[in-house]
Order: C-alpha cells, then sequence, then structure tokens
C-alpha cells in the first residue's frame, strides 16, 4: 500500500500537468469591440451548417501547446489591430457577441471531411447570424505556427467578404487566382488573401478574383457595411509597453485620406515626395483624419511639431 | 413593331433558356443572369415547415428538402437549414431577421460543397431573387 501512493500521486500530478498543457489560454485582442472572432483551437461538434451535407464534424482539439496558440493567436491579432473587432479564445466572448456581427474559426488537424485544403470559409458569414464556422486543417499546414496563423487570417478575411487577391496580365486575364505579391527580388510581400505564407503578408489595395477591373481595398471592406466594424479610436501612450515612441501613429491610409492616432496637441503639414506642401492644419490628442484630395494617390509625408518635439513620416496612400 | 418584336425575342430567348435547363442537373437546371424571384410568403413558409418541405419558385424550379436544423437566436433571428431532395444533397440555410426598424430581412444561399456554382438570395427594391453565381465568390480555401 505504501508502494502504491507515490505512484497514485505521481500519476496525478502528470494529469494536472498534461490538462493545464491542453488548456487554451484565454486570450482577447481588444475586448472593449462587440465584434468579435473566436479563435477555437478547443475542437467542436458541428452540425446544422453548409458544412454537414454527410452529418456531423466532430473536429478535435488542435493539440497546440498554450504557447503555440498565443504566439499564432498575437500573430494574427497584428493584422487586425486596425479594426475595432476583438480575437479571443474565449467561447464566453462569443457567446455574448452580437450574431450578426461574430464568426468562429475552427483551428484543427483534420479536414478530411473537406479535402485536401488547408482552410475553408462562406464568403461573408461573419454577418449570416447562422453560427457557420470557418474553418482551418493544420495538418495541411504542416503544424507551422506561421502557416496556421497566415491560414486563419486569411479565413477571417473570407469571413469578412473578402474574395482572393489575384494576379492578372496586362490585357486584365488572370493569371493566378491567388496572388503571391509582386515578383520581383526587391518586393518581399504578399497580400493576405493571396499566398500569404512565404512573405511579409498585409492586407492590400489590388484586383480581386471578381475581375482585373474590380479593386478590392482589403482594409476599407472589412471596416466597412455590412460588417460595419470601423476602425479603432484609440489612443496609445508613447514609450507605453509595446508601442512606438513616436508622437503620431497612422492608423489607416487611402488615397485623399490619412486615419491617425496622436498622443497630444500638433501643427502638421502634409507634403509630397517633391517637397511640396500639400496641406496643414492641427492635430488634437485622439483620433484625427487628414483629408488631401489633391495626393489621390501618391508617397507623402506627414510632419508633425509642437514645443515640446517633432516628427514626419512617409506614408504610401 | 420593332419594340414588339425585341420583347417577344426577349421571351422566346428567355423561355427556351428555362425549357431546356429544364433536364440538367443542379444548378445547371438555372441558367446564369436569371433571377427567379421569391416571394416572402413563400421563404416564410419554410421557417414553420417540419419533414419535408416543397417551394416551386419558378415553372423549372421546385425545390424539395428536409428541415435539418432551425435556430432562434433571441426574439429577432430565425435560422433554418433545409438539405434537398432533388438538388443531389445541396443545402440551403436561410435566415430571418427584424430589423430594428420593424422590418424583416431574408439572407440565404442554396450550396452543395466543390460544385462550381451555388445559387444566391439577394434582395432588391424589396423583392426576393435567387440568382446563381461561381461558387468560388460563396465558399473560398
Amino acid at each position: 500500500m505504501k508502494n502504491t501512493i507515490p505512484y497514485i500521486l505521481i500519476f496525478l500530478l502528470l494529469n494536472a500537468v498534461t490538462r493545464t498543457n491542453a488548456q487554451t489560454p484565454v486570450l482577447n485582442s481588444y475586448a472593449p469591440a462587440a465584434a468579435t472572432v473566436y479563435l477555437d483551437f478547443d475542437g467542436a461538434t458541428v452540425d446544422g451548417t453548409l458544412w454537414n451535407e454527410n452529418g456531423k464534424i466532430i473536429a478535435e482539439p488542435s493539440g497546440l501547446s498554450p504557447a503555440t496558440i498565443t504566439w499564432i493567436f498575437k500573430k494574427i491579432a497584428d493584422h487586425f489591430i486596425l479594426f475595432n473587432l476583438n480575437l479571443t479564445t474565449d467561447p464566453e466572448m462569443y457567446a455574448h457577441a452580437p450574431i450578426y456581427q461574430r464568426t468562429r474559426i475552427i483551428i484543427t488537424p483534420n479536414g478530411d471531411w473537406y479535402g485536401p485544403a488547408s482552410g475553408v470559409s462562406a464568403v461573408g458569414s461573419f454577418v449570416w447570424g447562422d453560427e457557420t464556422p470557418a474553418w482551418v486543417f493544420t495538418d495541411h499546414l504542416s503544424n507551422n505556427p506561421l502557416f496556421i496563423a497566415a491560414a486563419a487570417t486569411h479565413e477571417i478575411g473570407h469571413t469578412l467578404g473578402l474574395q482572393h487577391q489575384s494576379l492578372y496580365d496586362s490585357y486584365g486575364i488572370m493569371m493566378s487566382e491567388l496572388s503571391g505579391g509582386e515578383s520581383n527580388i526587391f518586393s518581399n510581400e504578399a497580400p493576405l488573401m493571396g499566398i500569404p505564407f512565404y512573405k511579409n503578408a498585409d492586407w492590400i489595395k489590388g484586383s480581386p478574383s471578381t475581375g482585373a477591373a474590380n479593386i478590392q481595398n482589403d482594409t476599407a471592406l472589412i471596416a466597412g457595411a455590412p460588417n460595419d466594424i470601423g476602425y479603432r479610436k484609440n489612443v496609445f501612450v508613447p514609450g507605453g509597453s509595446g508601442q512606438k515612441s513616436a508622437g503620431v501613429r497612422i492608423e489607416n491610409q487611402q488615397p485623399g485620406s490619412i486615419e491617425l492616432n496622436s498622443t497630444g496637441d500638433y501643427a502638421y503639414r502634409l507634403f509630397d515626395i517633391t517637397g511640396r506642401l500639400l496641406t496643414e492644419g492641427t492635430l488634437k490628442k485622439g483620433w484625427n483624419q487628414i483629408q488631401a484630395n489633391s495626393c489621390a494617390k501618391a508617397v507623402v509625408v506627414l510632419q508633425w511639431y509642437n514645443e515640446e518635439g517633432s516628427g514626419s513620416q512617409k506614408i504610401v496612400l | 413593331m420593332n419594340t414588339l418584336k425585341t420583347i417577344l425575342f426577349c421571351y422566346g430567348l428567355l423561355h427556351s433558356l428555362l425549357l431546356s435547363a429544364q433536364d440538367k442537373p443542379f444548378p445547371q437546371n438555372i441558367p446564369y443572369q436569371v433571377k427567379i424571384e421569391v416571394s416572402t410568403e413563400a421563404l416564410e413558409k419554410l421557417f414553420y415547415s417540419t419533414g419535408t418541405c416543397k417551394l416551386q419558385l419558378s415553372p423549372t424550379f421546385q425545390f424539395i428538402g428536409n428541415i435539418q436544423n432551425r435556430t432562434e437566436k433571441g426574439p429577432s433571428v430565425s435560422t433554418v437549414l433545409i438539405s434537398t431532395e432533388n438538388m443531389q444533397g445541396a443545402m440551403l440555410s436561410l435566415s430571418r431577421s427584424v430589423k430594428p426598424n420593424g422590418s424583416i430581412q431574408y439572407t440565404g444561399h442554396l450550396l452543395r460543397l466543390h460544385n462550381p456554382d451555388g445559387i444566391l438570395l439577394i434582395e432588391k427594391d424589396g423583392h426576393y431573387y435567387f440568382i446563381r453565381t461561381e461558387q468560388r465568390y460563396l465558399v473560398a480555401e
């Protein structure tokens, strides 16, 4: 009996450790936002959705460690830092989100029920209100955290209504439905809605799979109708943890318009790349928008200053 | 006279398209660019059907299916999922929501995984239509 007790204790201890490792950390990227994307690493049983042509789907838990989940979560969240949108691993946050402003991304090893794909989603399902989830299949991504994060971001983009960013030739003929970014040696960027795995991927403004003449502005579509998410209007603390110590942070730039957060009151001037003054004015602490119709599509330089200091930043519109 | 000829020609073309589509499997039996109007009464019936339900959407487009799932999310949103019998198991998902101003809005789609095309329910000027569209715009990898 004496000999058995240590074994029981070791078993209980190991069991506790295993359970702790199996738990998904509770993470929220921006809890004040109502609109919610639930990253479900815990496995799920899905029934009664368009995916269930062949009956109930039992998705296994991702099997990823809490540290890996946290890393993936932060990687995905970085792509949504502009938006008034909360990414969460907490099912309670999802349950309390508005049903027309939420989606669930199930991150699971196996997608054999669907076929050979690294993920799949219903375009625009974020606003459907019928619990249609999107999927990321980690076995098809070699269980590589970087690939999983990229694929999850891509699928979230689809649920928010985005189509693939595609590659067209000069005649407007589609060369590839999924754009891998510019194919010159100087470019190391790719669209998140194209092939986001091998380069620095970001939202872009480009020609989607619906046609070369159609322009899809990823960030504007995510923020706008019918998602109605909008942009964050938070103020950052200079020198605070994880924040840049600059006085102004650009939140969104589009031809003719720049949205930014400012830590204080500044005067600003906006120049084109040749140094010609385009516009000037004042920035107030918090969220600001600069309208500059004369710089419809260009590289501009924003300069801001007050008694305490100054700064400048190049912006591509 | 020319206008009358044009109208008759268009009517004949549309009619022949619909007739030629009759024998083809879903969704090839629904030509592109043809909007099939569906009344809100017909859509509403689907939310109260039990077991097998039928919906005659047009002379060539009858929908027969079984209710798979029905959900109510609060007082304002209902969703019904119907598995079709005569469309190779395609799933019709239909949502009905009451907007803050009291108006009712329907959204829906009829899809079969890996089919090249699907059907989308759209609203225009207060009327609802089913339109055939490429499925890669509805389901994407």
